[in-house]
């Protein structure tokens, strides 16, 4: 190795290492988006609920297959995007185990006590949190 | 590494230090994973190129290959190792500790600024 190029080639590989790495943030914040897309998403599907009224197993059917068609959407947008940032994949663990649980538990709360509840959409707003935050979260990077 | 001796440079991993390969495990340190037409992108080289340079890095155990279909569309995806994180960052370290020391000279030979006696 030359070692007069060192110091040259030293600001040069850590001046890349910058670039690459602003590049790789950059484009990894879609996932961002994601959640804040699952977090809106997820207040329209209470919503929906809460203006379709009374359950019946046609609208039952609509309402899922509306949200489940939602759903797998977004999860083959996310399966599209060229880079993760370093780091999401544990977030993503999380955020996602939450919100299903979150998603779960509401719903067997508003399926028991809160059907008849006026504004029982408010619900929805609790899945959508950990969304808003890891949204937050990964936006602000 | 082919010399031994107290100069950090002894301590960089010439596989590593190569130019394009330094891009390449740049970005994907930064990544969890990085689909390989975003590094070839990100790069600015040739599919050939990267191919044979993803290759000297997989086999040095460095980085991960996989394979995979998004639809119909074959992709490739690239990540790190872990043996190849603690490599590149081993070598991040040293290039520091070499941009550290060749401006520390810089920062020591610089005048003393003149005070005016009172």
């Amino acid at each position: 190795m030359d070692n007069t190029t060192y110091p040259v080639n030293t600001a040069a590989a850590l001046a890349e290492l910058d670039r690459v790495k602003r590049v790789v943030r950059s484009r990894s914040r879609w996932y961002g988006h994601f959640l804040l897309i699952l977090g809106g998403g997820t207040v329209g599907y209470y919503v929906a609920c809460d203006i379709a009224g009374t359950v019946t197993p046609a609208r039952v059917a609509a309402l899922a297959l509306g949200w489940s068609t939602f759903v797998v959407a977004l999860a083959w947008w996310g399966r599209q995007q060229p880079v993760t940032w370093h780091g999401d994949r544990r977030l993503r663990a999380v955020l996602m185990a939450v919100y299903f649980a979150l998603v779960g538990a509401t719903l067997l709360v508003r399926d028991a006590i809160g059907l008849e509840l006026p504004a029982s959409w408010l619900l929805g707003i609790v899945p959508a949190l950990p969304c808003l935050v890891g949204a937050w979260m990964v936006l602000r990077r | 590494m082919t010399e031994s001796g107290s100069h950090p440079r002894h301590r960089l991993d010439e596989l590593i230090h190569a130019p394009v390969r330094f891009s390449i495990m740049a970005t994907l340190a930064s990544a969890e994973q990085a689909e390989f037409a975003f590094v070839r992108d990100l790069v600015e080289v040739s599919d050939s190129v990267l191919s044979k340079q993803v290759s000297l890095l997989e086999a040095a155990g460095y980085v991960a290959v996989r394979k995979g279909y998004v639809g119909k569309r074959p992709r490739t995806w690239l990540s790190l190792t872990a043996r190849g994180r603690s490599a590149f960052a081993d070598h991040v370290a040293v290039l520091h500790e070499i941009a550290s020391a060749a401006s520390a000279p810089a920062d020591a030979a610089a005048p003393e600024p003149v005070t005016e006696p009172s």
